[in-house]
């Protein structure tokens, strides 16, 4: 394992810190996320609750640690498909070129040309809202920058020694698509990974604080900050948190793949 | 001239590209627009001549070019739900997306040429560490979370705004612009450090080439290599990031406007999303599109203007 540098594995920590403090959020929460308690109304950051609690007397700790494991599922969910479309298609375009490259590439820039909460907010439009619908349109809109950076990495790799060995040696397109070339583009892959999770992290908040994603009662890191807002005046705690936990996990991965990027230099 | 042409070409396929998509998605959107126009009034008959006199009887690749020519000629539909122009609609709200837009585009640039050149300078310094780390925290940090913190520390703390106090352009322009300054910032800000970010890293790759070390041996001082020779070659990779940054802001606009409780462009979009109010959303989505198509073009312009040796294989 080659050596990462200081700033991977400050991310790493911060990311770690959070994703093991959300992942903990799935099993168990300190109250009921759900649960009101209307003498708790806007209470105060106390021991009882760290992290206050929200208008209707809901603990805050608990809703942040189970709002923010939708929205880990989600951005999971996004990278997953909007990755996997890419690979395929990228894959695919870049290692046989051709006229399904030309087509692919023209989509991908007509697609590129909508920012991706834009595109999204299409898809929403047509599909309508839920966390369902959120993996799709999202994912749906990082398929194309994917298939642009995994396409370059085939393109390039389509004339390297070690495929054109494969190649001799009989190799199916298939094998030499994903056993050889998808393996060598790993540091390539990964970081592109980092950065579309952090996307997907920050897009699914936008649409959840737009009203337009995770629907209540569920909460969502974005549908929090987006209730806090109202009571900005009387309770600015209530914002501050969900935020935090928010900015640390994108922050984590950021620095993560910074980390990997000047490593690899 | 072969090369804006070139560019020019390829901009209008990808406008012909998008408008297709846009118009293919909304078709195939299950419902009847006719209907949906007659709500509980539908009969029959009405619905008939209702759908003839709307043209949906014609076929698909007819009814596209109708729109995209009426489109083209600023004709952009009637809104299902308000029964009025969405020409209208949009023009009314369109100053006040552009204007805000436009505020935090020349935020960035005012905050990020300085701070990026004076981070390279100080490359590897105290001040130099400072710039990157705050710049990695802000980086991070969504824009609407940004703009919740400045309405709590600008707006709440220090009462230098009224927060949802939003002046129209055409009570007051002064007081519609101040307004627009925390939404624009609180866009700007964290494309802003990216913006820093770019520019320091291009800079920095410059400065470690062989012609900044032949100024300096001709007794060019820091500052003149800097400004007369390496800027500009660091500006370039730069410039497709600002182009970026422009069609980012004007998304980020939808969301500021929801923050800030502004009512423009994003406020209709996001309203006519829930309400299903079709040729609204068509329309403004085409329209930004359209703005995020040509301000690439115009970059790719821009690009060639300012280096030469750019050109198409």
């Amino acid at each position: 394992m080659k050596k990462q540098s200081v700033t991977f594995w400050i991310g790493a920590g911060l990311a770690g810190v959070i994703l093991l403090f959300l992942v903990i959020g799935c099993f168990w929460t300190p109250y009921d996320p759900e649960a009101m308690d209307a003498s708790m109304k806007l209470a105060a950051p106390s021991l009882a609750h760290p992290m206050g609690c929200d208008p209707f007397g809901r603990d805050v700790l608990s809703r942040i640690m189970d709002g923010g494991t939708i929205t880990l599922l989600v951005a999971a969910g996004t990278v997953l498909l909007g990755a996997g479309l890419g690979i395929l298609i990228g894959a695919v375009t870049g290692y046989f070129g051709g006229i399904a490259d030309t087509i692919f590439m023209r989509i991908a820039d007509a697609l590129l040309a909508f920012p991706s909460v834009l595109l999204a907010l299409v898809v929403i439009a047509l599909l309508g809202t839920g966390e369902v619908n959120v993996v799709l349109s999202l994912g749906i809109s990082f398929a194309p920058s994917f298939a642009r950076v995994v396409r370059g990495e085939f393109l390039r790799s389509r004339s390297l020694g070690y495929v054109q060995a494969a190649r001799l040696a009989g190799a199916s397109p298939v094998r030499i698509l994903f056993v050889h070339i998808l393996p060598n583009i790993r540091p390539v892959l990964i970081s592109a990974l980092l950065i579309g999770f952090n996307n997907a992290v920050l897009s699914e908040a936008a649409l959840s604080y737009l009203g337009i994603g995770v629907q209540p009662p569920k909460a969502s890191l974005g549908s929090m900050l987006a209730e806090s807002q109202t009571y900005l005046f009387a309770a600015p705690s209530l914002c501050i948190f969900p935020g935090a936990v928010l900015i640390l996990l994108v922050l984590g991965f950021g620095l993560m793949g910074d980390g990997l990027r000047t490593g690899r230099k | 001239m072969k090369y804006a042409g070139k560019k020019l070409l390829s901009m209008l396929v990808t406008l012909l590209a998008v408008s297709f998509l846009v118009f293919l998605a909304f078709d195939l959107i299950p419902g009847d627009p006719a209907l949906a126009q007659l709500g509980t009034n539908a009969t029959p008959e009405r619905l008939e001549s209702l759908r003839e006199e709307m043209g949906l009887n014609e076929p698909f690749l007819v009814r596209y070019f109708k729109w995209i020519g009426a489109f083209c000629t600023g004709d952009l539909g009637t809104s299902y739900s308000y029964h009025i122009s969405v020409g209208d609609m949009i023009s009314e709200k369109l100053p006040i997306s552009i204007c805000m837009t436009l505020m935090a585009f020349a935020m960035v640039l005012l905050i990020s040429i300085p701070l990026g050149i004076l981070s390279a300078k100080h490359e590897g310094g105290r001040l130099d560490t400072i710039i990157c780390t705050l710049n990695q925290v802000l980086m991070s940090v969504p824009p609407f979370f940004s703009g919740i913190l400045i309405t709590l520390l600008f707006g709440i703390i220090l009462k230098w705004f009224t927060p949802g106090g939003f002046v129209s352009y055409d009570e007051n322009f002064g007081a519609f612009l101040g307004y627009l300054f925390f939404p624009a910032l609180s866009i700007a800000i964290p494309k802003a450090a990216m913006s820093v970010k770019m520019l320091r890293s291009a800079l920095v790759t410059e400065l470690e080439k062989d012609y900044p070390r032949t100024a300096y041996s001709r007794g060019n001082t820091p500052n003149q290599v800097m400004y007369s020779h390496v800027l500009k070659n660091g500006l370039i990779p730069v410039l497709t990031f600002f182009g970026m940054a422009l069609t980012d802001i004007l998304t980020g606009s939808i969301i500021a406007e929801q923050v800030f409780a502004i009512p423009g462009l994003g406020r209709i979009l996001l309203t006519s999303i829930m309400n299903r109010d079709y040729p609204v959303v068509q329309a403004i989505i085409l329209l930004m599109a359209f703005v995020v198509i040509v301000v690439n073009f115009l970059v790719d312009l821009l690009y060639q203007k300012l280096d030469p040796r750019i050109t198409v294989e």
